[in-house]
């Protein structure tokens, strides 16, 4: 019971999370690139009132007047006065996370940037899913040969402290977000490499697999009855919580620099910009870290779900 | 179990090897070398092609390997482009740093997750089994540079009670031997407390779902049946077979323990390995990653088969398996 309500608390964590970052940006007030003059680091809340001028610029401030046919919008240091007929639209709207040094919403960057978290985090462990089962499966069935080159390599690389692995790949080639996925599929499938082989060494010999071959069973009809079904679990258990490590990877390093690019919002990245001016803004570095927490917290949860359930099953 | 031991030993020797020319193969198809990343707009080509053939990067990649290889074999590691420096020296220098914050991490991991473990379970699904239970899954979740920034935010610059970042307080060369180490100790608090919560979570985690699984056995059962009171059941009974994944926890902890925590470094300035590989690796210092590496990955290796070994000292069934 209690891994059913893990699996379901997770499933609605990470659908939340998808579902927000999917729909969110839509939603939410447009303020443009942001407004560096009169909107920046506005806590959490702020009810900001949005100038779409003629000339294609957007102002943004929580104080706006009117004065003698002019508008004054108020910033931190400057007040500019625009004319009434240089203002092609106002609106209002309000900041849930406040904003950034540079005037932007923060919650529709955090929203923006967990598109690129969950891309990046889901497409890399779909590479090490591929690889790892391939390379478990040609271990486990290809022969004495195969399987000791094969096991070995696995063992070289997983001897390779991964943090330090993944920093020196991104510090070199410095990735984009594709050649990032790459670099994280391909240092993370080995641990579901020993997990797939494992398996299916152990089903081989277990009874109701050898009753099927001796039976006169085809091998394609033992694999897709027999094998997979069993597979299925542990490597979706697996494959849960090592999604919660890449996204932890993917942040660190963009936290770092080396991850995905400033010109891109990412929620390390948010993090570390938060941290340098974390006494004027609080909110920039606690909600990105929050999203981040959330994220790894759900995944967690559906890998604890999928573990129970096959223990039960089993 | 010596000739075991042994022969482990000697396959280090091959996979760490293998690890190096890995990475070795790596950085020489990476773009640019040391001397693109010397940030200097009136450095002339000419400069630069004279610093590519100081530091022997104007050779082939088969000459630099094999000059590079024959030196690590009489035991030199060659010169740091970075730190000008020999590589041993440097490796010398940030190596006991590192061990003394991720030692003390790793000691809170194991006290503060066994803790965890046995507070929880005492009466499992009761109110301090939920709460730890939520505690350890959401500092699991948290990332640690975040951890990091929130400590430093909450200790260091609201409340003022530990110093943010650095080793030793500047005037800390005239204090004396006790104030010394009381100043050390100061700030080594806040990142060993970093790292040890993050690990403690895990460590929590793991040991409560294998001590639940104990609880379960029917050895407990009798043990419980004989009248044997109900701390010592947990605490002598059960924990001995709930450390089986302990002891591989602590292995798999040994590399940090060599190569340092980059991250939890890089926000304290804690002058540790982590920071050392961090920079080799940014200004593309050959020497000083192969050199980082190597201690890198037969860290890894000791760390599995430190494990293993004491594998079979806490769990005699293994023993005789092998």
């Amino acid at each position: 019971m209690k891994t059913q309500r893990r699996l379901a608390w997770g499933t609605a964590g990470l659908g939340g999370l998808i579902l927000a970052c999917s729909l969110g940006p839509f939603l939410l007030a447009d303020i443009g690139d942001g407004d560096p003059l009169h909107a920046s680091l506005l806590p959490p809340f702020t009810r900001v009132t949005i100038l779409e001028l003629t000339d294609g610029r957007t102002l943004v401030s929580p104080e706006v007047t009117t004065e003698g046919g002019l508008y004054l919008v108020r910033g931190p240091r400057t007040t500019s006065s625009i004319p009434f007929d240089d203002i092609a639209a106002e609106s209002k709207a309000r900041l849930w996370l406040g904003s950034d040094r540079f005037g932007r919403d923060v919650l529709r960057r955090l929203l923006e940037g967990g598109r690129i978290s969950l891309a990046v985090a889901s497409l890399g462990v779909t590479i090490a899913l591929v690889v790892g089962l391939f390379v478990g499966l040609a271990a486990a069935t290809g022969g004495r040969v195969a399987d000791a080159i094969l096991m070995r390599t696995v063992d070289a690389l997983l001897a390779f402290p991964l943090l330090l692995l993944l920093i020196l790949l991104s510090a070199l080639f410095r990735p984009g977000p594709a050649v990032l996925i790459a670099v994280l599929g391909l240092s993370t499938w080995m641990g579901l490499a020993r997990l797939v082989r494992g398996q299916v060494l152990s089903l081989r010999t277990r009874s109701f697999i050898q009753a099927a071959t001796v039976a006169g069973t085809r091998w394609p009809r033992i694999w897709t009855l027999h094998y997979l079904p069993n597979l299925k679990a542990p490597v979706a258990q697996d494959t849960a919580l090592q999604m919660g490590n890449l996204v932890i990877a993917e942040a660190t390093l963009s936290f770092l620099g080396l991850g995905i690019p400033a010109t891109l919002p990412s929620w390390g990245g948010m993090v570390a910009e938060g941290q340098r001016v974390m006494l004027d803004g609080w909110w920039l570095s606690v909600f990105p870290g929050l999203a981040i927490t959330a994220l790894v917290i759900s995944l967690a949860l559906i890998g604890d779900g999928l573990q129970r359930n096959s223990k039960a099953s089993a | 179990m010596k000739r075991i031991a042994l022969r482990r030993l000697a396959a280090l020797v091959p996979l760490v090897w293998l690890v190096a020319t890995l990475t070795f193969v790596v950085v020489q198809a990476a773009p640019g070398s040391y001397a693109d990343t010397i940030d200097n707009p009136r450095l002339s080509p000419e400069t630069r092609d004279a610093i590519r053939a100081r530091y022997g990067l104007d050779q082939s990649a088969g000459k630099q390997y094999l000059s590079w290889l024959g030196a690590v074999l009489t035991g030199d590691l060659g010169t740091s482009f970075l730190y000008r420096e020999p590589v041993a020296r440097v490796i010398s220098r940030a190596l006991p740093p590192t061990l003394l914050l991720a030692g003390s991490g790793l000691l809170l991991t194991l006290v503060l997750g066994l803790a965890l473990a046995l507070a929880a379970v005492r009466n499992p699904n009761g109110w301090a089994d939920r709460g730890i239970t939520i505690l350890s899954l959401t500092l699991y979740g948290v990332p640690s540079f975040w951890l990091a920034g929130m400590l430093i935010l909450v200790f260091s610059v609201s409340l003022g009670w530990f110093p943010a970042s650095h080793m030793h307080s500047v005037d800390a060369t005239r204090l004396g031997a006790l104030a010394s180490l009381a100043d050390l100790l100061h700030h080594l608090f806040l990142p060993a407390i970093c790292l040890g919560l993050v690990g403690a979570a895990g460590t929590a985690r793991y040991v409560r779902a294998t001590l639940l699984d104990v609880r379960a056995s029917r050895f407990m059962l009798a043990a419980r049946a004989r009248g044997i009171p109900n701390h010592r059941l947990l605490l002598v009974h059960a924990l001995r077979p709930a450390l089986l994944p302990v002891v591989t926890l602590f292995g798999l902890a040994l590399p940090v323990l060599v190569s340092g925590s980059v991250v939890i470094e890089t926000i304290f300035s804690w002058p540790g390995m982590g920071q050392v590989a961090f920079n080799a690796a940014r200004a593309r210092d050959i020497p000083l990653i192969l050199g980082a590496t190597l201690i890198g990955s037969a860290a890894v290796v000791l760390g599995n088969l430190v494990a293993d070994l004491l594998y079979a000292v806490v769990d005699p069934r293994s023993r005789s398996e092998q």
